[in-house]
């Protein structure tokens, strides 16, 4: 049966509550990041982004790009507030909602037609309400997939409205290049493009098994995207259940200071991310995927919820230095679980790993801001 | 064994033993209960191998003898019968049977001379302490040893000897690494008990010796072979103590008192039932209240972005400068409630020192709860 699937994404979410909050704003290129931590653009406004600046990008880059610009520090607790504005009136249109993130959700309304209108009606009303009740604006994407729903609602940003109705679907795929497929990263375009593969289309050319010969199990997804076969349904209330961050090496090694350095850099994106969604976890999971494609991970369970850049690596690491390495590693990735929303509190401990928390914290806000003020590269962690 | 015993004494017995039953089954003979005839008495034995206890209740024997059997079906036997008296005899082969004269009950148990009996160890010097007091030490701490599996450091009470101005004290302390409470108690005779560096109980241990002090009186109390023992009465409990070390507390205890600026003076039971009304909102996710403290006056904030928020202002005594402090309102909770003043005071330093909590009427108790980052 043909489904429904709105893809809901919220324009520029963090950068327009601050012009919300305040007006003196409006129209100036507002950028924000930090926060408690971490030195990369979390967003951008719209006018930030025509200087080229852009989320995930470090901060002291953006100033180079964008001197004039306004930085601001996250402020999570009043996005989540007006987060749950959003996705109360979303609810109100169909109980199938699935939120993906902070500003992000799928909305399932198949077979609400009849009741709330077509398709394109009620992502009207959707939006007109949002736009009320908030003062904020999205972008919706309409789909027979999630996959899709999420690639239109990312067409005609801000405050746009996008279409695919199912009889587009293949003209469409032909049209959509490969890096618009979330979860393609570098190595895996490379590797289309080497094939021929330029744009979603061209993968019909290939058999699932090929696919899967050739890209390992995401050449199944591969092989459903490409010809329309997204099942994935939207799932209730998604809970987040932990972060990763994981990446292929440009060559196999074995070589452990390389794979420390790695480690690190994994585990400091992995707890920035856990900051920027306000959680914490106690469980570290060491993933490497070797040269003969087998797999190995290995976890430690921490005392207190953390989202220290620190905390998490140093447990990374000395799951690494454990035991030796039976071969090369060909993929290494660090992934946090057993999460919980930190919350508005933190508590803290009586004792004295207490004070050497504290002292680490203080560590990694200094060096947000220094980063905040001169660049990622002004300042690193020597290597003890 | 062939007794008769009246359903009330049995009850009671039965009922008391029920905490230490072990309800796993990898030992099934931990589950049951000892029943053994002596001189004219039926003693009932239970443990779980980290507390033993034991007490006596009269008995009609008919023929003497030892018995286990399931604790939990006994007392579910004595539970669902109107009659006065309840009739249990030995069969062969460890079979039980057991009446009250309408059902007639014949259950497989387990051979008796397999049962771990606990023995008192000899040579035990035991001192006397006032039931009362033992029981108030142990409600103002027990609420503050940890829930958490990983902290088993500190799964327990520390308890030891303290010397002060030449009198012996009886001290337990408890924390859980976000909050402590510490009792002293004068106590004649404690020189005589071995403690060495001190002695760590078990939770559990606490709560079956709680319920022995409660029963009014006083007990005699002794340490031996990392086995805490007291009896009251018949009564004979025996816990085997912790074998951890307690983190060095002494540090984090500070040294205010002189410095008056700092403490807040409250009554208890508005500050206890703000802090109630505070926990309405809260969530695993959060959990703090924010308390901004004035001249005069406690303002208690509590927000949850996924309900709303509460607020209450409640008339203090303070004189210091504002501050603006967030906190877990059950640490709060847990540390009130066993108090016994009507007037508690408050020694707060700044957003990462403890909050000192003291009674007037709460000789010898402390109470140290550690901000949350609010």
């Amino acid at each position: 049966m043909s489904r429904t699937i709105l893809h809901i994404d919220m324009d520029a979410f963090f950068a327009a509550i601050e012009v919300l909050d305040d007006s003196s704003l409006k129209g100036k290129p507002v950028i924000v990041g930090g926060s408690t931590n971490r030195s990369v653009v979390s967003t951008a406004s719209y006018e930030a982004r025509r200087f080229g600046v852009h989320s995930a990008m470090p901060i002291f880059k953006a100033k180079e790009k964008c001197p004039q610009g306004i930085f601001l520090l996250v402020n999570m607790d009043r996005y989540k507030e007006v987060s749950k504005k959003v996705m109360d009136i979303v609810k109100d249109f169909s109980p199938l909602v699935e939120p993906v993130s902070i500003d992000e959700a799928y909305l399932d309304i198949t077979g609400s037609e009849n009741l709330l209108g077509s398709p394109e009606e009620i992502a009207r009303h959707i939006k007109e309400r949002i736009g009320k009740e908030t003062g904020l604006t999205c972008s919706i994407g309409i789909a027979p997939n999630k996959f899709l729903a999420k690639v239109a609602s990312d067409m005609n940003k801000p405050d746009g409205l996008t279409i695919i109705s199912a009889d587009e679907v293949d003209t469409f795929l032909s049209r959509l290049p490969v890096e618009k497929i979330p979860g393609v990263g570098k190595r895996t375009v490379e590797g289309l493009r080497h094939n021929g593969i330029k744009k979603v289309g061209d993968l019909k050319r290939f058999s699932k098994e090929q696919l899967i010969r050739r890209f390992g199990r995401f050449g199944s997804r591969l092989h459903e995207l490409a010809n329309d076969r997204d099942d994935s349904e939207v799932a209730l209330e998604r809970e987040i259940k932990s972060l990763s961050s994981e990446g292929t090496l440009e060559s196999d090694t074995g070589d452990l200071a390389y794979l420390k350095r790695l480690v690190a850099s994994h585990a400091d994106k992995v707890a920035w991310r856990l900051r920027r969604e306000g959680l914490k976890g106690r469980t570290v999971t060491l993933k490497i995927k070797f040269d003969d494609f087998s797999e190995m991970s290995k976890s430690r369970t921490i005392d207190y919820p953390t989202d220290s850049t620190k905390i998490i690596s140093d447990s990374a690491i000395e799951l690494l230095f454990n035991d030796p390495l039976k071969r090369k590693v060909r993929l290494i990735g660090v992934a946090v679980s057993k999460l919980k929303e930190s919350g508005e509190g933190y508590q803290m401990d009586l004792f004295e790993d207490w004070h050497a928390q504290e002292k680490e914290r203080r560590v990694d806000e200094t060096m947000d801001e220094i980063k905040m003020r001169f660049g990622k590269r002004m300042i690193k962690k020597g290597r003890g | 064994m062939e007794i008769k015993i009246d359903r009330e004494t049995l009850l009671k017995g039965i009922s008391r033993v029920q905490g230490i039953l072990e309800k796993r089954s990898h030992m099934p003979i931990l589950s049951t209960v000892l029943l053994a005839t002596k001189e004219n008495e039926l003693e009932i034995s239970a443990t779980d191998l980290e507390i033993g206890f034991q007490n006596s209740y009269p008995v009609e024997i008919i023929k003497p003898g030892t018995i286990t059997i399931s604790g939990k079906k006994l007392l579910d036997i004595t539970r669902e019968t109107d009659s006065k008296k309840i009739y249990i005899s030995e069969k062969d082969n460890n079979w039980i049977y057991i009446s009250d004269n309408n059902a007639h009950y014949n259950l497989s148990c387990l051979p008796a001379d397999e049962f771990p009996v606990l023995t008192e160890p000899e040579d035990m010097i035991m001192i006397q302490i006032e039931g009362n007091m033992l029981a108030e030490m142990i409600n103002k701490t027990i609420h503050s040893i940890t829930m958490e599996e990983a902290g088993f450091k500190l799964s327990g009470v520390f308890m030891e000897r303290i010397d002060k101005g030449g009198e012996g004290f009886l001290r337990m302390v408890a924390t859980d690494g976000h909050r402590l409470s510490l009792v002293d108690k004068k106590t004649p005779d404690i020189q005589k008990i071995e403690m060495k560096q001190g002695v760590m109980i078990p939770r559990k241990g606490l709560v079956e010796l709680n319920k022995l002090v409660l029963e009014n009186g006083d007990i005699f109390f002794g340490l031996k072979q990392n086995n805490l023992v007291a009896k009251k009465g018949k009564a004979l409990i025996v816990i085997r103590l912790l074998d951890a070390k307690f983190p060095d507390y002494q540090n984090v205890i500070p040294e205010r008192g002189e410095d008056k600026e700092n403490i807040i003076t409250i009554n208890k039971k508005p500050l206890l039932e703000a802090m109630k009304r505070m926990m309405i909102i809260r969530s695993d996710q959060y959990q703090g209240v924010k308390m901004n403290i004035g001249i005069n006056y406690l303002e208690m904030v509590s927000v949850n972005p996924d309900l709303g928020n509460v607020e209450e202002k409640v008339e203090i005594k303070y004189e210091g400068k504002p501050i603006e402090m967030g906190f877990n309102p059950r640490y709060f909770i847990d540390a009130l409630q066993p108090m016994d003043s009507d007037i508690i005071h408050l020694d707060i330093k700044d957003q990462t020192s403890p909050c000192l909590i003291t009674g007037d009427q709460d000789d010898g108790f402390l109470g140290l709860i550690m901000p949350m980052r609010v």
